[in-house]
């Protein structure tokens, strides 16, 4: 018979075996996690740590996420000065309407630029039919053998100038689909980067529902300053001076060159295609996408 | 029971609650019997090993907790700190702040800043602001106007408000998306903003803060754990405080250590004034009304 001690032993003994089993298998479990996770961090800015965080607030408050109690305490509060709920449904509905505008916006280009490009084939069809007919005139003063090579090199030269017609439209047709592939590409990559840094609805975040806060520099958010934020659009201070000023240290161009404008009390900052103003979002400064000034 | 001894540290028994008298070593929150001999405590340790090793599913969740209890002693002790606090006319105290902001791979990154605020009621209120890297913000209210003042940027905005202190907390938090960390404790409704919805409200013992001998109580609410330190004695403040997002990922935590109380102030009304720095850029707040131009106040 075993005695008490001898069985705390060996069970002690048997469960140690396991648990450290398990702790092995955790930390070569955490080893692989750890790479993947640098592989994300790779991703965006290296450089920049978020400081971003619901733990912030200090909020003593529960229900919900974040600072602000949740949608019930920021509901209670917008209920009691009248303004909050109506508000937030009406800057809810304008926020789907930004993007279409935007995707409008995106499209009007494409189209614009396809009217362009079949303005620039008719004219010069047009510069190619009065080649013709003055080779046609030409060739019906001149002899029947000039005439007859004259229709031979006009056939090729036709037959040429329409085989480069149509490489040219095809051309021109395959990078226009191939910008507007881009430029969808780099929106969504845009919007799906910018997705994970928007809190909203109850969230800490408390910009107008709906808002996409671009808070990091990276290729994705560049390309998308340069194709033209949606109106509303929230960008830190910190990524701004990052995507106008070129980085000595990575060699990057500057997504674009900042102006500022002075227009009776309000001050506009110029990044083509955008217009912003400086304003406290959540108590940071940021540049928030707005309307041209007037006149501008 | 096992179970959380093992998964939080902490053995909870709701049967000791009443009765249980105050500095008595009967603490809900065990930190380890010292005579528990050394075969029972590596079966213990061995079968804890055991349970880590068995699928999540043997794991009791979030949802699997005690029944709200709120224990008369920790109740007491709020309240006394609650009745203190909203009695003072003025108050100023420096707080050391740190919070956890948990990155896109799941680290916890811990910024910080140093704050002194200064209270007088009804409606006058100051905040500076220091961040740990140097920027500096401030938060002006005097019964008329919120401003608040980045001195790194070099911009100010501005926001008509009027109404008491508790008016003007609850409107920069859900108008302008600013809350102020702690701003509860400056609230003349303390007690309720701390008690409304708590599930849970505990003694862990008595501890030192800064030299100051405190009660240190743990308190749940639906999201979140909450611990305050309260100073005993005459002064019951409030000396550092303790607050985990639970269903945040990463679950990060808030932590303040408040110190340098004065709560008879020498205050001049002129700290509540804003006047804007020489060459300050006057900006607009993005509240949830939208962007205020800057030449106009929020509303």
């Amino acid at each position: 018979m075993m005695r008490n001690s001898d069985r705390h032993h060996w069970l002690s003994v048997l469960a140690l075996t396991f648990a450290f089993a398990f702790l092995g298998a955790e930390a070569l479990a955490r080893g692989g996690g750890g790479g993947g996770g640098g592989g994300g961090r790779g991703g965006s800015s290296s450089s920049s740590f978020s400081s971003r965080s619901p733990a912030s607030s200090g909020s003593m408050r529960g229900g919900g996420g974040g600072s602000s109690g949740g949608g019930g305490a920021q509901g209670q509060k917008g209920s009691a000065s009248g303004q909050a709920p109506g508000q937030r449904g009406s800057a809810s509905g304008q926020a789907p309407s930004r993007g279409q505008q935007a995707s409008a916006q995106q499209g009007s280009t494409s189209s614009d630029r396809q009217a362009s490009a079949e303005q620039a084939q008719g004219q010069r069809s047009s510069t190619q039919s009065q080649r013709q007919t003055s080779a046609q005139d030409t060739t019906q003063q001149n002899q029947s053998q000039r005439q007859t090579t004259s229709q031979e090199n006009q056939t090729q030269r036709q037959g040429t100038a329409e085989q480069q017609q149509t490489a040219r439209s095809d051309d021109a047709s395959s990078r226009q689909q191939d910008r507007q592939s881009y430029g969808n590409s780099a929106q969504q990559n845009y919007y799906n980067n910018t997705t994970n840094t928007y809190y909203g609805g109850g969230g800490y975040y408390a910009a107008p529902h709906g808002t996409v806060v671009v808070q990091e520099d990276n290729d994705d958010t560049a390309a998308a300053m340069l194709a033209g934020f949606a109106m509303g659009t929230v960008v830190t201070a910190g990524a701004m001076q990052s995507m106008t000023a070129s980085n000595q240290a990575s060699g990057k161009a500057a997504a674009c060159t900042m102006t500022q404008v002075q227009v009776a009390n309000d001050t506009y900052y110029h990044c083509t295609p955008n217009w912003y103003q400086k304003a406290f979002t959540n108590g940071e400064v940021t540049y928030v996408v707005v309307n041209p000034p007037p006149g501008m | 029971m096992v179970y959380e001894i093992l998964l939080t540290g902490v053995h909870f028994d709701p049967r000791i609650l009443p009765g249980r008298r105050q500095g008595e070593d009967q603490s809900i929150f065990n930190r380890g019997d010292p005579r528990m001999s050394r075969a029972r405590r590596i079966a213990w340790i061995a079968a804890g090993g055991l349970l880590l090793a068995l699928p999540n599913a043997a794991v009791p969740q979030p949802d699997a907790r005690p029944e709200p209890a709120l224990d008369p002693a920790a109740l007491a002790t709020l309240k006394r700190m609650s009745d203190y606090l909203t009695s003072l006319a003025s108050m100023r105290f420096q707080s050391e702040v740190e919070y956890d902001a948990v990155q896109a791979d799941g680290q916890r990154i811990e910024f910080g800043s140093t704050r002194q605020v200064t209270v007088h009621r009804p409606n006058r209120m100051r905040v500076d602001a220091t961040d740990r890297n140097g920027a500096r913000r401030s938060l002006f209210y005097d019964g008329r106007q919120v401003v608040l003042l980045d001195q790194a940027h070099d911009v100010y905005a501005t926001a008509a408000q009027s109404g008491d202190v508790d008016a003007m907390l609850g409107y920069i938090e859900a108008q302008l998306g600013l809350p102020l960390p702690l701003g509860e404790l400056l609230s003349a409704k303390l007690a309720l903003e701390i008690q409304e919805g708590l599930v849970f409200a505990g003694v862990v013992g008595e501890e030192t803060i800064d030299g100051v001998r405190c009660d240190h109580l743990a308190l749940r609410n639906e999201d979140r754990g909450i611990q305050i330190w309260v100073e005993q004695g005459a002064k019951p403040l409030p000396r550092r405080v303790a607050i985990t997002y639970e269903r945040e990922p990463g679950q990060p935590q808030f932590r303040a250590n408040l110190m340098k109380w004065d709560v008879k102030p020498r205050i001049q009304d002129s700290l509540f004034s804003f006047a804007p720095p020489k060459g300050a850029e006057r900006i607009a707040f993005n509240s949830l009304a939208g962007l205020a131009p800057a030449g106009k106040e929020a509303r």
